[in-house]
């Protein structure tokens, strides 16, 4: 019975350490992460370290890279850009009856933020990521990822 | 007691008001999307809301006059009250023609400026820049960042050599409080982008620190910037990071900078490649062509107007000649230049200013 | 035997319902609770019971959602099978009670989750999500530490009732 009370206070401390240790790390982080506002916004697919598209806030452009491997099911190329309603659209790989699915992202030049508003995957958890000004979106079940980049500066020139 | 708590009570209602009345600087940011073919953003802190309602209007009248002013591909808008604008100047050769002052003031600067940059920097090689453009620019056969054919670019060359740069393009002349160009040869024709950009943000930059505004920034387009002093910063210094031109999205470095003209010409937004080179749209007026020298010129100084001219020409000189001009004009221009090679290194030439590179 | 196979199915269930709570901000993180099960079978059997079933659970569940070799399933599996280690090891130690042997398992769960979604995702951006997924884990470990240990009492008492 002793071993077992020695155990339950280690326990105890354990957690406690952990809580302080991992909870300080998580407010440190919050406080100090993605606070400088973005230039620039890559949307990844896949395996790629090259983006698919970019977005760059100051200069208010969008500019696709490469076109993505669709099944010839589908008419349309992607990535599609829609400079009106400010989306992309992307393929991905979350399959519906063996069909991929469409992603698209909202960006807004004015807010510099990227929001991911339509998508299949379990639960829709990609499109209730929120708009992100910093932080990444990772849509895991498509293989889609927006990733933000803040060049520490006010403006780029 | 109740009356002490009471005029307690009334001395802290009348604190606070007076509190809250102690004017708060209003932040105010501006975005114009129709001027020049370019993106301007101004951001300020003003006295307050109506102050700067009055500033907005004030300044988008600036850009709206160069605008249309200096508006080469197109006739003036129908009930405008200027004269002339560059188009319409463009169409009349060996004519005296009747323009308003702001138009004629910007083009003596642009004569000065000429003289300064030994004819590096010239707006009346308007025909050989098209030229170009119409290949860099061209959509339908796609040659943006793209390599052109050799029947392409030989194209360019043959057109090129029936151009004659003209060595005096244009004469101005004042009689009686009116103001008179007179365009010389007809393979003159004038084009003001590389200069009316960073003049028209020159005058509002002047318009702003005669309001007493302190805190504010102006970018034109992504290449020119005019900043005061920053605000919520110990140091008031605006971080300003420099575009790495030959890895895309990345910075080569970052400056500290408070009231000063910023201004950037570089090789890397609009051009086609041929055997490799990337051929942009900078045109040199001493060789017809686009420069190889460098990738980029970031130059920090006092007038907006005079950067956006000097970053064009310096862009067209080799090692030699831009060596030549900093020592020559460096100090009394107040001029720093940070210049990122063609072999990718860095050559700075800095007076003050703090430049770290990544 | 039986009684495994029921555990396994008990699992499996478990974590079908678990991938019905998001954890935001990832997709497809979870918050481990199907551990439990995993918990349970290495303290009334062996680790090496524990780590069949952990195993199995993982890939029936991936067979039954569909998911078999989705990003989804490589990070299940490298958490599950990270924390499974994890929990192993401490347990064998014995310097800890249950609780904590569940709590690390939980951290070990959520660590393993974030190197799966690395491989996936082929980027370090997922690292950026590991101070909350941390954090979230203790609660977690907590609660499945929780679960663990009543249902070990009343086994014991059960056990011994039977006998």
């Amino acid at each position: 019975m002793k071993s077992m009370n020695n155990q339950k206070k280690r326990d105890l401390i354990l957690i406690g350490l952990l809580f302080i240790l991992l909870g300080g790390t998580f407010v440190l982080f919050n406080m100090l992460a993605f606070k400088d506002d973005a230039a620039l916004a890559h949307v990844y697919y896949g395996n790629s370290t090259d983006p698919i598209v970019s977005i760059d806030f100051t200069k208010q452009t969008v500019e696709k890279f490469y076109d993505q491997e669709v099944p010839a099911t589908f008419t349309s190329t992607f990535p599609v850009i829609d400079e009106n309603l400010q989306t992309i659209t992307l393929l991905g790989d979350y399959t519906i009856n063996g069909v991929r699915q469409i992603v698209v992202i909202q960006y807004n030049f004015e807010r510099r933020s990227v929001q991911i508003i339509q998508e299949e995957s379990p639960n829709n958890i990609c499109s209730r990521e929120g708009e992100s000004t910093g932080w990444p979106l990772i849509c895991l079940p498509n293989r889609i990822r927006v990733e933000f980049v803040t060049n520490q500066g006010d403006f780029t020139v | 007691m109740p009356v002490k708590k009471g005029i307690l009570f009334i001395v802290l209602i009348f604190g606070l008001l007076t509190l809250s009345a102690c004017k708060k600087p209003v932040a105010s940011t501006f975005n114009f999307y129709e001027y020049m073919d370019t993106f301007i953003s101004i951001s300020l802190y003003a006295e307050s809301e109506s102050d700067a309602e009055i500033m907005k209007q004030e300044i988008e009248d600036i850009y709206s006059m160069y605008h249309e002013l200096t508006n080469n591909y197109e006739d003036l808008s129908f009930g405008s009250t200027y004269k002339e604008n560059i188009f319409t100047i463009n169409q009349k050769i060996n004519e005296d023609i009747e323009i308003d002052q702001e138009l004629y003031e910007i083009l003596e600067e642009a004569i000065r400026l000429n003289i300064l940059t030994d004819g590096y920097f010239d707006i009346s090689i308007g025909k050989m820049v098209d030229v170009w453009k119409d290949v860099i620019s061209n959509d339908v056969d796609g040659y943006m960042h793209n390599e052109v054919p050799e029947s392409v670019f030989q194209g360019i060359l043959d057109d090129l050599v029936d151009i004659e740069v003209v060595e005096e393009p244009f004469i101005l002349t004042e009689t009686d409080g009116k103001y008179y160009v007179r365009l010389t040869h007809e393979d003159v024709k004038l084009d003001l982008g590389a200069l009316s950009k960073g003049y028209a943000t020159q005058v509002v930059y002047d318009y702003l620190i005669e309001k007493g505004v302190e805190y504010f920034s102006i970018t034109a387009g992504s290449s020119s910037i005019s900043i005061g002093k920053k605000i919520d910063r110990k140091t008031e210094m605006f971080h300003i990071s420099l575009a790495n031109p030959v890895e895309s999205g990345q910075t080569y470095g970052m400056i500290y900078v408070q009231n000063k003209a910023i201004n950037t010409s570089g090789n890397f937004e609009q051009y086609f490649l041929y055997k490799g080179l990337r051929y942009h749209h900078v045109i040199s007026p001493k060789t017809k062509m686009p420069a190889q020298f460098y990738h980029t010129v970031t130059l920090v100084g006092e007038d907006a107007g005079t950067l956006d001219a000097l970053s064009t020409a310096l862009f067209s000189m080799n090692e030699e000649a831009f060596e030549a001009f900093i020592t020559n004009h460096q100090e009394e221009l107040n001029l720093e230049v940070i210049r990122f090679n063609y072999d990718e290194t860095v050559s700075t030439y800095l007076i003050d200013t703090v430049f770290e590179e990544f | 035997m039986t009684l495994l196979a029921n555990f396994l199915a008990i699992a499996i269930v478990l974590n079908i319902i678990e991938s019905a709570i998001p954890v935001i901000p990832v997709p497809g993180a979870k918050l481990g609770f199907a551990n439990v099960v995993t918990l349970i079978v290495l303290y009334v059997y062996t680790f090496k019971d524990s780590s069949i079933l952990t195993i199995s659970r993982v890939l029936l569940v991936s067979l039954l959602t569909g998911k078999l070799l989705g990003p989804v399933f490589y990070m299940s599996m490298a958490g599950a099978i990270l924390a499974m280690l994890a929990m192993g090891f401490f347990k064998k130690l014995n310097f800890f009670g249950i609780l904590g042997v569940s709590v690390l398992g939980s951290v070990f769960h959520c660590i393993g989750q974030v190197i799966g979604g690395y491989f996936v995702i082929g980027s370090t951006a997922i690292v950026l999500y590991l101070p909350i997924m941390l954090f979230l884990s203790i609660p977690a470990g907590v609660v499945t530490g929780l679960i663990a240990q009543r249902f070990l009492k009343i086994w014991e008492t059960w056990n011994r009732d039977l006998q």
